[in-house]
């Protein structure tokens, strides 16, 4: 069964489409690259599929059913640009939100999500700084932790927006490692990446966009300069410019 | 009767300051405890609006039903939840950002209440206690109400604990695991408005965004543990509340003022003497990691000197290489004998063991740096030197193994010197 199935997805910010007639069919145990230049709408579509965004025409079903009802088994890993690192919570809370996805509405967590809190802490060699506050870390740190929050989801649909900006050798390798691990535990990833080196290295499939879906298939077969330079070359086509002038 | 008595016990004989301290003690709370969610939240503005945009609701409660604490309850909650569904409104459908929605519905709101005010002559308010507050006027009616939304504030904070914090914390994240920030915002805003008709009769609207904001500002200062802000923001409330009204007593103050400088007084302390954030903690932190770049040459220094063999050719080489007089030296050479790093041995000063592997400990931090940012193409080699003359100084043990383990463990640094093992 597929993961996620989008058809005909369109999504607009004040009336002009972020992403057009985007169709997609992803299937289960693979590491995907969305790929596209600087506002190619690789968060939007991310975002459209995580539920987040209203969308203009088009439908999104996660394991066959509404976003609504699978909600336990995705989980989001943000830029790192988005949060208050003064927020007054250390590494520790920070992963245990991971667990609430599963508790009731009122209810706190119990020893079980504490030990998971501790396993996914340690996964990530962060179980040392488990108290620290979060500005007292290093950027790769940082994002090591919400690479854990995500763990203790324990869900089976992994988003992943830029994972790799601003982060040191040492968490790029753990977080490639870590793609690995779920892929083989038959996870889904979805990585929005923003630029093209070890795009081959990181993702089995990528996702080629620009507003419209330029390609989607198996990285050896997609990443060739043609289909590259489609998705990065050249200006607003003429269609483009009109469409902006006449909304 | 002692002086304890006289100024501590004289007061709470009267049944009307009885009232007083307990109203401020319960509003001290309520504010403190919503006012952390609102500052961490970053909406201490529509804290300001709110205490204004209620005046409609309670002049239109006052002609419905008269002087009740229900209806004044219900006016006050209803006008402060339409005023947060009107600001979003505008936000929403128009390219007018929240902040200057907000100025424009408040003021909005706020005036509309003056006008019926001033037109209904047959409904008597009087709006300098509406603005100021009226302490000593409280009721028992009124100490029953505030008393409940205190409950309840409380019972919300525990309850929804993990959605306020998600929800302050990470929004995003918050909607895609399916909790509604919309409806944990409205909740919010509806304790808010709450805890100000609590505030209404005893510290007055524009004292009540003060009570709002600084305690769990001061409280933020100090700590960086949710739980524990919480905690302290609603201890600063009592304690303002409390010092606030005796001072009042005693020296015949206005009352809400009076509670209001007291919890700037204490932020001001924290602002200056906080222990991690306070401007006068950092100024005295800084003299004293400058005394320790110091002490820390002087050992690295001494390492490097270590063959030398009187005490002030030792000296003079250190003090040079320092460019300081022979006298600071000696000074930190004090500390160090202190701290048992240095000893005194036939005439001459040698590192003890201790000393020695605090000097290595230097060496390798130094080192490991330059190997670094050489690698990492940051600056060229001959520009290195000063920049980790500064790094080693900062650097805690942890970052540097974890500096050594990022570099695969070198043996030599960029000039070709060996780097010290651990």
């Amino acid at each position: 069964m597929n993961v996620i199935t989008v058809k005909n997805l369109t999504i607009s910010y004040h009336k002009k489409p972020a992403i057009k007639g985007v169709n997609l069919n992803i299937e289960p145990g693979s590491v995907i690259g969305i790929i596209g230049p600087n506002g190619a709408g690789k968060s939007t579509l991310l975002k459209g599929m995580l539920g987040l965004l209203p969308f203009d025409t088009g439908e999104i079903k996660i394991f066959g059913e509404d976003i609504d009802k699978s909600r336990k088994r995705i989980s989001y890993i943000p830029q790192r640009e988005q949060f208050d690192w003064d927020f007054p919570i250390n590494v520790e809370d920070v992963v245990m939100m991971g667990r609430y996805a599963h508790l009731p509405v009122v209810g706190f967590p119990k020893a079980g999500d504490k030990a998971i809190v501790g396993q996914v802490l340690t996964k990530v060699e962060m179980d040392k700084y488990a108290k620290r506050q979060i500005r007292q870390l290093s950027g790769g740190q940082q994002q090591r932790v919400f690479l854990a929050r995500a763990l203790a989801q324990e869900s089976d649909v992994y988003f992943l927006d830029e994972p790799f900006v601003g982060v040191d050798a040492k968490t790029e390798r753990a977080i490639f490692k870590l793609m690995k691990e779920l892929k083989y535990m038959g996870k889904t990833l979805l990585v929005v990446h923003h630029d093209l080196s070890m795009v081959k290295d990181y993702f089995d499939k990528l996702i080629l966009i620009n507003q419209t879906l330029i390609a989607y298939g198996d990285s050896e077969k997609v990443f060739t300069p043609e289909l590259i330079n489609k998705t990065y070359g050249g200006r607003l086509t003429m269609l483009q410019k009109t469409e902006e002038l006449v909304n | 009767m002692d002086i304890l008595s006289k100024y501590l016990l004289e007061p709470v004989q009267y049944e009307f300051i009885q009232r007083a301290l307990i109203a401020s003690v319960t509003i001290g709370i309520s504010c403190g405890l919503i006012g952390t969610y609102i500052m961490l939240r970053r909406m201490s503005l529509i804290g300001d609006a709110l205490a204004h945009a209620v005046l409609p609701g309670v002049v239109v409660s006052f002609m419905v039903a008269g002087k009740s604490e229900v209806a004044l309850f219900i006016g006050a909650v209803v006008s402060g939840i339409l005023t947060v569904l009107l600001i979003g409104f505008v936000n929403r459908n128009s390219k007018i950002k929240e902040d200057t929605s907000i100025g424009i519905i408040f003021t909005g709101a706020f005036a509309l209440g003056i006008l019926l005010v001033s037109q209904l002559k047959q409904v008597h308010i009087d709006l300098s206690s509406y603005l100021f507050g009226d302490v000593l006027g409280v009721s028992t009616g009124d100490i029953t109400l505030s008393m409940i939304i205190m409950v309840v504030i409380i019972f919300c904070i525990v309850l929804f604990y993990k959605q306020l914090l998600l929800t302050s914390f990470d929004p995003t994240m918050a909607m895609t695991i399916g909790i509604s920030t919309t409806l944990v915002h409205y909740m919010l805003m509806t304790l808010l408005s709450m805890s100000i008709v609590a505030g209404l009769q005893s510290v007055g609207v524009i004292l009540i965004i003060a009570m709002l904001i600084t305690p769990p500002a001061t409280a933020y200062l100090l700590s960086n543990n949710l739980k524990k802000i919480l905690l302290l923001s609603a201890m600063f409330g009592t304690i303002s509340a409390i010092t606030g009204l005796y001072l009042s007593y005693h020296f015949n103050f206005a009352s809400g003022a009076s509670i209001v400088l007291v919890a700037v007084a204490l932020f001001m302390l924290a602002f200056l003497f906080s222990p991690k954030e306070g401007v006068v903690t950092k100024f005295i932190r800084r003299r004293s990691a400058s005394k320790m770049v110091l002490i820390e040459d002087v050992i690295k220094l001494s390492y490097r000197f270590k063959d030398e063999q009187g005490k002030t050719e030792l000296v003079d080489k250190i003090a040079n290489e320092l460019g300081i007089s022979n006298g600071r030296v000696e000074a930190a050479i004090k500390t160090l004998i202190g701290k048992d790093l240095m000893s005194r041995t036939n005439g001459s000063y040698a590192l003890t063991d201790d000393g020695v592997k605090y000097a290595l400990r230097l060496v390798r931090t130094h080192r490991l740096w330059e190997t670094y940012v050489t690698r990492e193409n940051v600056v060229d080699i001959e520009h290195i030197h000063p920049e980790a003359e500064k790094v080693e100084h900062v650097l805690t043990e942890d970052m540097v193994d974890e500096l050594d383990e990022e570099l695969g463990f070198p043996e030599k640094d960029p000039h070709g010197s060996e780097i010290p093992r651990k």
